[in-house]
């Protein structure tokens, strides 16, 4: 079975892997990105772009751009799942549908009531949805729910006015009715414990400030915390690449050490400012991709994987499903190994981007000999 | 191949030896002398060298999920964040799990605990590990705020199920031992408790901390666990009551093993118009007054640095002193934790008056093989600066000198100016060789005996002793040569020590159903699979006591 391409044509993987090499060893700043769901794929993704001077970034990076800004510029008091599920006896849920795309999380907190807690336990969750006009997903929970609309582009807004309300400054009432406000900042502040969750991807980081400055001024009094959700692999990949390079991704080694720029290592900027001469792509998209713009190394889990000009391509194998994963689950707030759901021939991403690096550490004299 | 150390001064106080004389190694172990002089492949030249065993961290917040929110909130200590600033005070570290290895292997370290691992983070605690190249790695698993181990206390559970749980948590976060960080505290905050003491019961639970902590260390006794249960103590840094806390639990060691963390930071009284005076003197005298008791000092140095802590309540109580003003405070499962940045400034009476509590308590503990060297990294500072605290601690004229810079008012309150010890070599083997390997029941190393893996650090003597301490002028890691004249030469992966140990199956059931009833988690998240680290040997493991 064929699993790797040079110029459409079948190569062995050792061709391949030299060639990907070569490209990306004579590019002037190559872009090392994709989805990054197995950690695996990402700590090794990372030598990559060590070893060839490149820039390592997430194609979703940017939805969680602005809670990485709010929290390494103003910080937070945050809380797992599994302690809102146990413990939070009043829930303020912000924005639409914050748990669209984080449904597991969704049944996990709501599927029952709090039992922690000499004042929480023995009672029924409180949740309000702050932005929705009707309780969609939260129709079936335990608990009682209650809705006050707000339009989603005033939601940084209304926190804005909570914070005020909690704190007896004079303010307007925003997207509230009049005394609505000040009555549900109340209710926070008398919660055993509460939690305030949101989509990170969907507030900006002004807002997510706004969020987390609520829950501090709440705290002097009382316990609170906030819950931010980010679907997806990206936030996961963006803590992996914190231990191995310092930083959440969209960081460049074209000079040496890691440097981190949210701006200027963004990856479709690069590409599309010609920044970047070569990319290599980590795809589980099985669609084909239009990679003509630049010469493409391609890691695809399509079934024909079929990148319209890419110059080297691999097909890879699922991960969690060909092949074990590791990767961030959101209901355990950490990082969880999965194994595989059968055992095929399908290649790693991670060993492939392994020999890849691995053929430009040679060419780097490097003493890195570890890896096996 | 056979080496041969040629003509070191070998300071290797587990053997009772403080000599010239040459070492073997083989296949990445030391051997006794060959029967044939000479016979040796290679020969490195130490003569006029010291030689000494790896050193040994047991207290060093090197990797896991709090470590890494200090590096997510605190980019600007990351070397390369801008090109401007340069060097800033925590580029030195690296802040990066590779820089890690490299900054301890410079200095002649070999092996690191990281003490402060939630079962929940252990997986990301130990991929943190597997990527820190050179040095051998450890864990110690933290429980006292879980609400299994405090409903089996509630319940009267029996000794033998809570020794069952505590080894299902060490075997499946594959940790070398078990740490309690403020036993009831965290779970009390949660519900907004903000003043907790050893005696004080956890609501709902109506468990003391006292209770908790006596219980793990029990069971982490009767499991055979080597390392004793390793305690942060309640009331961190609160003048008055934590010399309380730190005074009630060794009195509560009651004939058992305790490992007492940081204890620096639990040496402060409230006299004087400031209300922070120096209890240094007092507790090293109640230290040395209790053998069963061991410490680690967690020394202040100057700068800025960061506060990387399980004990939530501590952490949000310092969210006020954070420098700069921002702080990342975590509710979680069981301790939750806090990530505070602080900058310990050398002309704030406080911040002198702990660098100078640090300095009894290392000066005042008489037995070199009770009292282990960190700085709580980087709670006290980061670990690159322990090349000055050698200095301090063998210079007895560099204390002076530091003590001149300090503010007037600090002398009043400390012994300090008047300490005239200064330790020796051997020393300073004892205590961050011999002592360390002992306290974890790592018998492989910590010393140069034969069969003892081959780390060893070669050091060039000097009279600036943080000259000579701060750069190896050799390192050997199991055997082949990692360091030369201060400098990385080659960078192999270490492993993680690991206890041996199986645990219980139905203990194992039971938790399957806890964990998925109680938080709507999947017990297997919580193991630790050395596959997912993509490492060829991740793991050594070390026995149980018999």
């Amino acid at each position: 079975m064929t699993t790797a391409w040079i110029d459409g044509q079948p190569v062995s993987s050792g061709e391949a892997i030299r060639e990907a090499a070569k490209l990306l060893s004579m590019s002037r700043l190559p872009l090392v990105t994709g989805r990054f769901d197995d950690i695996s794929a990402l700590r090794e993704a990372a030598r990559v772009a060590g070893f060839s001077g490149g820039v390592l970034d997430h194609s979703d990076l940017g939805r969680v751009a602005p809670l990485i800004e709010a929290l390494r510029d103003n910080g937070i008091i945050r809380i797992s799942p599994g302690e809102v599920r146990r413990r939070a006896d009043r829930v303020l849920v912000v924005g639409a549908d914050p748990f669209a795309g984080s449904e597991a999380v969704f049944e996990q907190i709501f599927a029952v009531d709090p039992d922690l807690g000499a004042k929480a336990k023995g009672g029924q969750r409180e949740i309000v949805l702050l932005g929705p006009d009707e309780p969609g997903r939260f129709s079936e929970v335990k608990g009682h729910v209650r809705t006050v609309g707000c339009p989603a582009d005033q939601l940084g807004d209304a926190i804005g006015v909570l914070r005020a309300g909690l704190g007896g400054k004079p303010f307007g009432d925003g997207p509230f009715e009049e005394g609505a406000a000040r009555a549900l900042a109340g209710w926070l502040k008398d919660a055993a414990f509460a939690a305030i969750v949101f989509d990170a991807t969907e507030l900006d980081a002004i807002s997510i400030e706004s969020v987390a400055g609520l829950v501090s001024d709440l705290n002097a009094e009382t316990r609170a915390s906030a819950l931010p959700l980010t679907a997806g692999s990206v936030y996961g990949a963006a803590e992996g690449a914190i231990w191995v390079t310092g930083f959440p991704l969209r960081t460049a080694f074209g000079r040496g050490d890691p440097e981190h720029d949210m701006m200027l290592n963004d990856g479709a900027w690069l590409i599309s400012s010609g920044e970047s001469d070569a990319r290599i792509m980590l795809s589980y998209d099985e669609t084909a991709l239009d990679v003509a713009d630049v010469p493409t190394i391609l890691l695809s889990t399509a079934e024909e994987p079929a990148g319209e000009g890419a110059r080297v391509i691999f097909k890879i194998g699922r991960p969690g499903v060909d092949h074990p994963m590791v990767h961030h689950e959101p209901r355990f707030g950490s990082f969880v190994s999965t194994p595989a759901e059968h055992h095929g021939m399908a290649t790693n991403a991670a060993d492939i981007l392994s020999a890849i690096a691995d053929q430009l550490g040679k060419a780097h004299h490097s003493n890195d000999e570890a890896r096996a | 191949m056979l080496t041969c150390l040629k003509g070191g001064h070998v300071v290797d106080p587990a053997n009772g030896i403080d000599e010239v004389r040459d070492i073997f190694i083989k296949d990445g172990k030391i051997v006794d002398a060959p029967a044939e002089a000479g016979s040796a492949n290679e020969t490195v030249d130490c003569s006029g060298m010291v030689v000494m065993a790896g050193a040994i961290d047991i207290h060093s917040h090197i990797a896991g999920g709090h470590v890494n929110t200090a590096r997510l909130l605190l980019p600007e200590w990351h070397r390369a964040f801008s090109a401007r600033p340069g060097e800033t005070a925590l580029s030195k570290v690296g802040w990066t799990t590779k820089e890690t290895g490299l900054r301890y292997a410079e200095m002649g370290f070999t092996t690191v605990v990281e003490p402060a691992m939630g079962p929940q983070a252990a997986l990301h605690a130990h991929l943190e590990l597997a990527d820190i190249p050179i040095i051998d790695k450890a864990t110690l698993v933290v429980l006292g705020n879980d609400d299994m181990l405090m409903s089996m206390i509630r319940d009267g559970e029996s000794d033998e199920a809570i020794a069952d749980y505590v080894l299902w948590t060490v075997d499946a976060s594959k940790a070398l031992g078990v740490k309690c960080i403020n036993a009831g505290g965290s779970a009390a905050f949660k519900e907004n408790v903000r003043s907790y003491a050893f005696d004080t019961e956890v609501p709902d639970y109506g468990v003391s901390s006292r209770q908790i902590l006596k219980t793990l260390q029990k069971a982490v006794t009767d499991a055979g666990i080597p390392h004793p249960l390793h305690v942060h103590c309640n009331n961190l840094g609160v003048p008055g009551a934590s010399a309380d806390a730190a005074e009630a639990t060794i009195r509560a060691s009651e004939g058992m093993p305790l490992h007492l963390a940081h204890i620096q930071f639990y040496g402060y009284g409230i006299e004087g118009r400031r209300g922070f005076s120096s209890k240094g003197e007092e507790l090293a005298r109640l230290i040395n007054e209790n053998p069963d008791v061991t410490v680690d000092i967690g020394q202040v140095m100057f700068g800025q640095t960061v506060t990387i802590s399980s004990d939530e309540m501590r952490q949000f109580a310092g969210r006020a002193q954070a420098s700069p003003g921002k702080s990342i405070i975590m509710d979680q499962e069981a301790n939750g934790g806090g990530v505070v940045p602080m900058n310990y400034k050398e002309k704030s009476f406080f911040n002198a008056l702990q660098w100078a509590i640090g300095l009894e308590l290392f000066l005042l503990i008489e037995d070199p093989s009770r009292v282990f060297f960190t700085t709580d990294h980087p709670n006290g500072a980061p670990f690159t600066t322990y090349p000055d605290i050698f200095a301090l601690l063998m210079d007895r004229n560099v204390r002076e000198k530091w003590i001149e810079a300090l503010p007037k008012s600090v002398k009043k309150w400390t012994s300090l100016p008047e300490i005239e010890r200064e330790y020796t070599l051997a020393e300073i083997a004892t205590m961050t060789r011999a002592a360390p390997a002992k306290l974890l029941g790592t018998r492989d190393r910590g010393h140069l005996g034969s069969g003892a893996t081959a780390d060893i650090s070669v050091y060039r003597p000097n009279d600036d002793k943080a000259k000579m301490f701060g750069a190896a002028a050799y390192l050997f890691k199991d055997g082949v040569k990692v360091v030369e004249n201060g400098a990385v030469v080659a960078k192999p992966y270490g492993r993680a020590l690991t206890l041996k140990t199986h645990s219980d199956a139905k203990m194992g059931s039971r938790l399957d159903r806890y964990f998925d009833e109680a938080y709507g988690l999947q017990s297997r998240w919580f193991k630790v699979e050395g596959s997912a680290l993509r490492r060829e040997t991740p793991f050594r493991e070390v026995p149980c006591l018999s």
